[in-house]
């Protein structure tokens, strides 16, 4: 999955962390009215520095990240997370897009333990080759065949909607 | 029938849609992903320009040396790394990528992104008369 793949990029995280850095130089010259060289004397660090941050292109020590952070007010505060669950929250944050008409759907009605499964097999990316409009703008796709009013299981089912103009693209 | 058709890109996730764009079944960013994976010298640089779409769709602020309005040019966007280029062109559907390149094939690579561009509106523009008719 192309996805995945770019999740487990170790460049993709690096420029995270560097563009997370420039926007919050950044917000702090906006929050306290100043310019790269005052903000470079504020902070008794070189031009050339300060440069490098609002350029997004840092990759300092983590000692000197602290440092810099704790200068302008701030921690950065490192999370470590199983990839898989990262994987699967990015997911469903796809997902969650249209999810909410899911449980409108008959027979699939307050429904929770679906989209929980959905992000399972999706991560396993297992096929959606059913589909029905839905009638609301928006198709249904599922990995078995879609009846009106049946009820599935969730172990074995996995839906998702796409809205119909999007749909097929 | 439209020659065009707009392909949601998996790579990115955010608020605002990514699609790639396919003229006649050619998709310009599949070919440019391939030649860069096969040369096998800048394969960061496209994970950084995926992460850089990534924050773009998820509107949160770049330096303008990683993202860039396109100057003289509405709506046309420029996403980019130490030596690759993807060009954008923003629409009712979201972020369209139309074109990428190598810095060193910039001018070249624009070229072509307006020519793409001017080809995407006008069929857009007929099939809209069409069936308006």
């Amino acid at each position: 999955m192309p996805r995945e793949k770019v999740l487990s990029s170790p460049i993709y995280w690096f420029d995270k962390a560097q563009n997370e850095l420039f926007r919050q130089f950044h917000q702090y010259m906006d929050r306290e009215k100043i310019n790269q060289t005052q903000l470079a004397d504020r902070l008794g660090i070189s031009k050339g520095r300060v440069s490098q941050i609002l350029r997004g292109e840092s990759n300092f020590s983590m000692k000197t990240l602290i440092e810099l952070s704790l200068s302008i007010g701030i921690i950065p505060k490192i999370n470590y997370v199983p990839i898989v669950d990262e994987i699967k929250a990015d997911e469903f944050k796809r997902l969650n897009k249209h999810s909410f008409h899911t449980f409108n759907y008959p027979g699939l009605e307050n429904r929770t333990d679906i989209v929980e499964f959905s992000l399972y097999k999706s991560v396993n990316n297992s096929p959606l080759n059913h589909t029905i409009s839905h009638g609301d703008g928006y198709a249904i796709q599922s990995n078995i065949p879609i009846k009106d009013s049946s009820i599935y299981h969730p172990y074995e089912s996995f839906f998702k909607l796409e809205k119909l103009e999007n749909y097929g693209k | 029938m439209s020659k065009f058709v707009l392909e949601s890109l998996n790579d990115v996730n955010g608020d605002v849609e990514f699609f790639k764009i396919l003229e006649e079944s050619i998709c310009y960013w599949n070919e440019f992903c391939k030649h860069i994976e096969n040369e096998k010298n800048w394969v960061d640089q496209l994970d950084q320009l995926k992460s850089r779409m990534d924050d773009v769709a998820n509107k949160k602020l770049l330096p303008k040396e990683k993202f860039r309005k396109l100057k003289g040019m509405d709506d046309c966007y420029e996403v980019k790394s130490k030596n690759l280029r993807a060009y954008l062109l923003l629409d009712e559907n979201g972020y369209v990528i139309m074109y990428a390149g190598k810095k060193t094939e910039q001018t070249q690579s624009l070229g072509k992104f307006e020519a793409i561009k001017k080809r995407y509106l006008k069929d857009k523009e007929d099939a809209k008369r069409k069936s308006s008719k």
